[in-house]
């Protein structure tokens, strides 16, 4: 093993690190968290010969401009947000998505335009050094203050990463096996499930849910999606005793305005669940940015 | 004991019981979860009682919706019966007191709680400081137990504006409900003091201080007794 340093000169517009989260502490209301799109995470480890769940920079929209100090093999999939090695007299050559790259020599990444996807995933060969907490490196949840955890990424900052002498073979994830984000100008199609108080909206209120394609609200983050309006006459369910909700629970404000809650979201609830993502395509919700729209499918 | 399954998406299950805030009915909650946990079932992810359901995170691959149903169904629903099965080191439910300054301070809406209830601020402290709460679940925040019940005589509404920032530790109510605020945050409760304990605290094994079905006593300190424990407590 040897040591490597991975310096963010510029952190981008939310650069985090992250694991698959602290599932089974629930009871206790704190979020699993997590990587949004763990099926983009679990491929980016593969492809530098890491552990599906081991920590990976998930990158949201705008990239950050990073530094590793030695050689090293990353991987970069999940959204395409034109990456970038810079050469030393400040050329930039694109990199590859979705296989496994070598870096030679220091190299300088940065990113430009988004092309597909929210969040871009960044794996390194070996192992980043962070602090965790009931076992995962993930940010604090919401509301959690005084831990020493480092994985919300600043300027400046640098990570050691213990990287394997031994380089792995290069792996290309197949193109058909990729997530299938819409084209431009299409929307994003999400199949749900049916959710318990499903029977408790009307047969228009139902119907509209499936006709209505939703626009993603600026007001949108880790914890959940605000989806536009798709009805506008306040809703007449009686008020529920608050349960537990999960990642990829799309509940209903009194006002008629769905929200998808994600990996950060609060573990109970007490707003009609119209109807849950399902569990593997959360990660392709997770590809959805503001502005986007979507569909759902029963 | 009568609940019904509902799927929350593939991968969780509700297990819905009668929908009100009832002792007798969180009790049962919390007997499921327990048996949940000493069969260690190895589909189960996770598990999340609430005041009147059981959210069970399974991996489908594991068992399906209805074995898990059908597991569900073949533990005892005699809550009472259940626990004398159980080593008790592994389930007994925690009794915790917790100091309270209930100075005006600390305490922003006693003086409207008492006016709201036609009732003194020290009759309003006495009154809370009489019960012992059950913790029916943790939610909203980590580690925020929402904890009753209340008396009805100090029973009040939730704040028409609710606060942008309540500090650590503030003492709430609302409706039969009363709670800790385990960190700053915004909130709606109508705050009647406040403690100097951690509700979190990363340096403990057990980092909450609270959890679901434990029982919480609250008495009565005066300020400098709070400032002299706030020290500890961060020492």
């Amino acid at each position: 093993m040897s040591r490597i340093e991975i310096h963010f000169e510029s952190p981008g517009l939310q650069t985090t690190l992250q694991d698959f989260g602290r599932s089974g502490h629930q009871h206790l209301g704190v979020p699993a968290g997590g990587a949004m799109d763990r099926f983009s995470a679990a491929i980016a480890n593969r492809l530098v010969g890491n552990r599906d769940e081991a920590p990976v920079f998930e990158i949201t929209l705008l990239g950050p401009s990073v530094k590793f100090s030695a050689p090293c093999q990353i991987a970069l999939t999940g959204a395409d947000l034109s990456p970038l090695e810079l050469s030393p007299l400040g050329n930039g050559l694109p990199l590859p998505m979705w296989e496994t790259i070598t870096l030679s020599r220091p190299t300088r990444l940065t990113f430009g335009k988004r092309n597909t996807g929210c969040r871009c995933y960044l794996s390194i060969a070996g192992e980043i050094e962070s602090p965790s907490w009931l076992g995962s490196v993930s940010p604090a949840p919401n509301g959690i203050a005084g831990l020493q955890l480092r994985s919300n990424v600043e300027a400046g900052q640098a990570f050691e990463c213990h990287v394997r002498e031994t380089l792995c073979t290069k792996k290309t994830f197949a193109k058909n096996n990729r997530p299938a984000f819409p084209k431009q100008g299409q929307s994003f199609l999400i199949p749900i499930v049916r959710g318990p108080e499903w029977d408790q909206f009307s047969v228009g209120q139902q119907q509209a849910f499936f006709d209505a394609e939703f626009e993603i609200s600026s007001d949108s983050n880790r914890m959940g999606y605000r989806l536009s309006k798709f009805y506008q006459k306040p809703i007449a369910i009686s008020s529920l005793v608050s349960s537990g909700v999960t990642p990829g629970t799309i509940q209903v404000t009194p006002s008629g305005q769905p929200i998808m809650l994600m990996r950060d979201a609060q573990t109970t609830g007490g707003y009609p669940r119209i109807a849950f993502v399902k569990f593997e395509a959360v990660n392709l919700a997770a590809q959805m940015a503001p502005g986007d729209r979507v569909r759902f499918l029963d | 004991m009568n609940y019904s399954f509902k799927q929350l998406g593939d991968r969780a299950m509700l297990v819905e019981f009668e929908q009100r805030i009832d002792l007798k009915i969180n009790r049962q909650v919390m007997s499921l979860r327990d048996q949940l946990i000493e069969q260690n079932v190895a589909a189960v992810e996770y598990l999340t009682p609430a005041f009147c359901s059981l959210t069970i995170g399974f991996d489908p691959e594991k068992k399906s919706f209805d074995e898990m149903t059908n597991c569900v169904n073949g533990l005892s629903k005699e809550p009472e019966l259940a626990k004398e099965r159980f080593s008790e080191s592994k389930l007994q439910s925690n009794f915790i007191r917790i100091p309270v300054c209930y100075d005006l301070v600390f305490a922003l809406d006693l003086a409207d709680v008492a006016v709201q209830t036609g009732l003194t601020a020290e009759q309003v402290v006495q009154v809370h400081l009489q019960s012992t709460y059950h913790a029916y679940m943790l939610g909203f925040l980590p580690g925020f137990a929402y904890l009753g019940s209340v008396d009805p005589s100090i029973q009040v509404g939730r704040k028409s504006n609710p606060r942008t920032e309540i500090p650590a530790g503030s003492v709430g109510l609302a409706g039969p409900q009363t709670g800790v605020y385990p960190a700053t945050a915004p909130g709606g409760w109508q705050i009647i003091g406040r403690t100097p304990l951690k509700i979190f605290d990363t340096s403990r094994s057990q980092p909450f201080l609270i959890e679901p079905g434990d029982q919480v006593q609250f008495y009565s300190i005066d300020q400098s007794q709070f400032v002299a424990m706030s020290d500890r407590e961060s020492g």
